[in-house]
C-alpha cells in the first residue's frame, strides 16, 4: 500500500535540507503541512498559534534536519514528534503565561478540511481511527488526553479522578492494543 | 533503584509524553546505555506518533508559506549558513579563473595603452560593482540583525516565562513545606470538614497545632464568594459563642489556602464551620453555612 519508495524520498528530501536545500524545506511543508497542522490545532485550538508553531516547527527542520538519523527511526515519526512536542511546550507556556490566553484562544476554525484532502494520508489515517475505536473508552481517553493534551500520568489521574496506577495499567494496556491492532500496518503508516 | 524490567514498562508511556519529568530524565538516561530499550523506544514513537491521524487535517494559510520561506531565506543570509559558504567559494573560484585568464593572455601594455574614455569605463564598472557590493553586504547585516533581535526576544520571552514558572514553584514548594512541617508537629490535630446543602461538593482540610496555634485551611470545589461577600471560619468550642477565624475566597477553580493563629480559647473548640459574611468579616456569624466539620 505504502511505496517504499516515498519512504526514502523523505530521508532524501530531510537530507537535502540539511545540505541547505530551500526547495526541499518547501515540498516536505508541502507533503505534510495539512497533516502536521491539524495535529498542531487539534492541541491549541488557535489559527493563529497554531500556525506560528507550524512555521516554529519548520524552522526547526532546516536548522536541525542534519541531526535527523535514519537508522533511528523514520522521518514522518521524528516530524510528528517534533510538532506534537512544539504544540506541548506552547499549550503549557500559554496556560502558565496567561490564563485567559486560554479562554481566548478557543476560535477553533471550522474550516478542517476533508481527510481526503490530504491524498498523502487519508487512507492511512482511516486505519488508525477504526483501531481507535476497537479500544476500550476508557484507555483510548488516556491515550489522547496525554496526546493531545500534553497531560502526564498523575495528571491524568487527578482529571478522571482514577487512582495513577490505574491510569498507568489503561496506558499501556491502551498502547499495546494499539500497536496490536495496527500491527506490521504501523510502518505503512508513518 | 529502577531494573531493565521497570524501565521497560515505562517506555510506552515515555513515547505519548506522559512521564512526570524527574521519571523521563530517569528512563532516558537509561535508553542512552541500554539498545535494547532504545529500539524497543523507537517502535513505541510509531506507534504514538501513528495517533496523529486522531485529529482531522487541517489548512494553515497560504501566507504561511511564504512566511517559512522568508525566514529560512534570513537564516540562510546569516555568514555561518551553507548557502553563504557556498556563495564565497564559487566567487574564490572565479578569482582564481580570472588571474588565470590573465597571465595567459593579455599583455598588460595594450589596455593602458587605450583611450581614456575605455579607462573611465573599467572605473565606473569597478565602482559600481564595489556598490553592489556595499549594498549586499548591508543587506546581509540588516537581515542578520533582523534574525539576531527575533532571537534574543524569544530567549527574553523564553527566560520570563521560566522566572515566572520558578516564582510560582518557589511559592508552592514553600507552602507544600509549611503544611508537611505543620501536619508533622507533635500536637497536630487534622479536621475534616465537609460541604452542606449550600455546596454540597464542597470540602476542606483545617490542619491545627494545638500547642502553636498555628493553622491552615485547604477547600476544594467551594464556588468563589459573590462581590462583597467572603467565607470566614469559626471556631466552637461547646456551650460558648463560636470565635471568629480569617476571612478567605477561592480561586476560580474553587481551592482557597488560609493560614490562621489560633487564640488559646479557640484551641480547644471541637467545631469549625465556614460561613458566607460581608468581606471584611463578622464578630459573630450571620451568614448560611457552607463547610462543616465532622461532630465527634
Amino acid at each position: 500500500m505504502h511505496p517504499e519508495q516515498a519512504q526514502t524520498t523523505d530521508v532524501e528530501i530531510l537530507r537535502n535540507i540539511a545540505g541547505g536545500d530551500e526547495q526541499a524545506l518547501s515540498s516536505l511543508y508541502d507533503r505534510y503541512r495539512l497533516i502536521l497542522f491539524g495535529l498542531i490545532l487539534r492541541i491549541l485550538h488557535s489559527q493563529a498559534e497554531a500556525e506560528d508553531v507550524l512555521q516554529e516547527v519548520f524552522l526547526q527542520v532546516w536548522r536541525r534536519a542534519s541531526d535527523f538519523d535514519e537508522t533511528r527511526g523514520r522521518p514522518f515519526t521524528w516530524l510528528v514528534t517534533l510538532a506534537r512536542s512544539r504544540a506541548i511546550d506552547r499549550l503549557r507556556s500559554l496556560a502558565s503565561r496567561d490564563r485567559t490566553a486560554q479562554e481566548s484562544i478557543r476560535d477553533v476554525p471550522d474550516s478542517t478540511s476533508n481527510a481526503a484532502d490530504d491524498a498523502v494520508k487519508s487512507e492511512q489515517g482511516e486505519i488508525v481511527r477504526s483501531a481507535l475505536k476497537e479500544l476500550p473508552d476508557e484507555q483510548r481517553k488516556t491515550l489522547l488526553l496525554a496526546y493531545f493534551e500534553g497531560l502526564t500520568q498523575s495528571e491524568i489521574a487527578e482529571r478522571l479522578k482514577t487512582p495513577l496506577g490505574t491510569v498507568k495499567t489503561r496506558m499501556r494496556s491502551g498502547m499495546i492494543k494499539l500497536r496490536e491492532l495496527l500491527g506490521e500496518r504501523v510502518k505503512d503508516l508513518i | 533503584m529502577r531494573e531493565h524490567e521497570d524501565y521497560k514498562e515505562m517506555i510506552a508511556a515515555h513515547a505519548l509524553g506522559a512521564l512526570e519529568a524527574a521519571e523521563a530524565r530517569e528512563l532516558d538516561a537509561h535508553l542512552a546505555s541500554c539498545a535494547e530499550c532504545r529500539v524497543e523506544f523507537e517502535s513505541w514513537q510509531d506507534v504514538a506518533a501513528s495517533l496523529v491521524y486522531a485529529a482531522p487535517t487541517s489548512k494553515p494559510s497560504a501566507e504561511l508559506r511564504s512566511r517559512l520561506l522568508a525566514s529560512v531565506r534570513a537564516e540562510a543570509a546569516q555568514p555561518s549558513s551553507p548557502v553563504i559558504i557556498k556563495e564565497s567559494v564559487k566567487s574564490k573560484g572565479i578569482a582564481v579563473e580570472s588571474s588565470k585568464v590573465e597571465s595567459n593572455v593579455v599583455p598588460f601594455e595594450k589596455p593602458a595603452r587605450r583611450s581614456w574614455s575605455t579607462a573611465s569605463q573599467v572605473w565606473a564598472i569597478a565602482a559600481s560593482l564595489a556598490f553592489i557590493a556595499l549594498i549586499a553586504s548591508l543587506v546581509l547585516l540588516w537581515n542578520r540583525n533582523n534574525a539576531m533581535q527575533q532571537e534574543m526576544a524569544r530567549v527574553t520571552t523564553q527566560l520570563d516565562e521560566a522566572q515566572v514558572e520558578l516564582t510560582r514553584e518557589r511559592e508552592i514548594l514553600s507552602r507544600e513545606r509549611e503544611a508537611r512541617e505543620l501536619i508533622s508537629a507533635p500536637e497536630s490535630r487534622i479536621m475534616t470538614l465537609a460541604g452542606t446543602e449550600m455546596a454540597t461538593r464542597a470540602r476542606a482540610k483545617f490542619v491545627y497545632d494545638r500547642k502553636t496555634g498555628r493553622a491552615m485551611l485547604m477547600a476544594d470545589d467551594l464556588p468563589p464568594a459573590p462581590a462583597g461577600k467572603a467565607y470566614q471560619l469559626w471556631y466552637i468550642a461547646e456551650g460558648k459563642p463560636p470565635m471568629p477565624g480569617h476571612v478567605f475566597n477561592t480561586n476560580a477553580a474553587g481551592h482557597a489556602e488560609m493560614r490562621d493563629q489560633l487564640s488559646e480559647e479557640a484551641r480547644s473548640a471541637t467545631i469549625f464551620a465556614v460561613t458566607l459574611e460581608p468581606s471584611n468579616g463578622v464578630n459573630a456569624p450571620t451568614g448560611p453555612k457552607y463547610l462543616l466539620s465532622a461532630t465527634s
